[in-house]
């Protein structure tokens, strides 16, 4: 019991709060000359209060923009969203033909092996800052 | 609204009733349907004619089709995500047949963002991802008399604020046979594997008629 107590103390000094983690994150490469690219990540969120990514921001492009994909009438479509939902105890996954961050006026092209560094914000928690590896993506 | 952005809603009508139709006839008929990753049309559909441009700028019509297999995707190279990964999948599937020597295939991104895409431009993009890819475009009438032929369906802001909009497409691979006819439809999430199989099969079956 006694081992516990620092743990309890801490427990209770901490108040419910998001827990923000990034995993699994990466950017695919870019075609030369293109002006788009995609970055995809995992927010896992370990803490008692649900989160929500809100805004990222990189040098790599003019803007980077949260974006979903909709199926309708036969379509994909991609649609910019204010926000990114991050349950409390759960994550919020960013994949290809999902949800993902969309760099729109990239200033080079992506190369494989380098990586570009990433500024997210989020409702709650303090900016997160990821490096962010690119990956060429044309294999499987 | 654009005639474009009407056509792109008559298109998805027609996309919806072609796929219907096609599904009546390949669920009684096993052998032309897919698995679950296209569909063969029971009946080769002809092109009707059009005009548009290759990746050097040189004019292309329906018969430029005429004489080998052709495998289109529609989509636009402002696009990060869905096409990217569609002609990546088309890259694997052409390296899985480029072992067969007696097939003609020739594999092309159709831009349907003509305003943005233009030849130089989709040729830099196509051949990243394969240097023998080619790269088709056009004006908006033309584009509309060849996607809705090949069943496919896109829609581009009528009034863009700035270069930055997106455009909605549907993600399908369209196989043409050397006759310059619609033969088959593939329809995502797509399968390189499953897709090479297919077309390889289909291809090497064919006879003219
Ligand atoms: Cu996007």
């Amino acid at each position: 019991m006694r081992s516990l107590l620092p743990l309890l103390l801490l427990a209770l000094s901490a108040p419910a709060l998001a827990d923000i983690t990034i995993t699994d994150a990466w950017a695919r490469a870019t075609p030369p000359g293109a002006r788009t690219a995609a970055v995809y990540f995992t927010v896992v969120n370990d803490g008692e209060a649900p989160d929500a990514l809100v805004g990222a921001a990189t040098e790599a492009s003019d803007l980077a923009e949260l974006h979903t994909h909709v199926h309708a009438d036969g379509m994909m479509q991609m649609k910019q969203v204010p926000a990114i939902d991050v349950p409390a105890g759960g994550e919020a996954v960013l994949k290809p033909h999902g949800d993902h961050l969309m760099l729109v006026g990239l200033h080079g092209a992506l190369a494989p092996g380098e990586s570009l560094e990433l500024t997210l914000s989020f409702e709650h928690h303090a900016q997160v800052t990821v490096s962010v590896p690119i990956r060429d993506a044309r294999k499987p | 609204m654009k005639p474009a952005g009407i056509a792109a809603i008559v298109f998805v009508g027609l996309l919806a009733f072609g796929l219907g139709a096609w599904w009546a006839v390949t669920s009684s008929q096993p052998d032309l349907e897919m698995a679950g990753s296209g569909y063969v049309l029971p009946e080769p559909r002809d092109l009707p004619a059009f005009e548009l441009v290759d990746g050097q700028g040189v004019a292309f019509s329906q018969t430029d089709f005429q004489g080998h297999w052709s495998v289109l995707y529609f989509g636009f190279t402002y696009c990060p995500d869905v096409c990217p990964a569609a002609l990546a999948v088309m890259a694997q599937v052409k390296q899985q047949l480029d072992g067969d020597e007696d097939l003609d295939d020739r594999y092309y991104l159709v831009s349907v963002d003509p305003a943005r895409d233009t030849p130089v431009r989709l040729t830099e993009y196509v051949t990243y991802f394969d240097p023998e890819f080619l790269g088709l475009t056009g004006e908006f009438d033309q584009l509309d008399r060849l996607t809705r032929a090949a069943g496919a369906v896109y829609k581009v802001p009528d009034a863009p604020e700035d270069d930055n909009y997106l455009v909605a497409h549907s993600s399908t691979l369209t196989l043409i046979d050397p006759a310059g006819r619609v033969h088959a439809i593939f329809t995502s999430p797509f399968d390189p594997n499953v897709i090479a199989d297919k077309l390889g099969a289909l291809m090497r079956n064919w006879k003219a008629d």
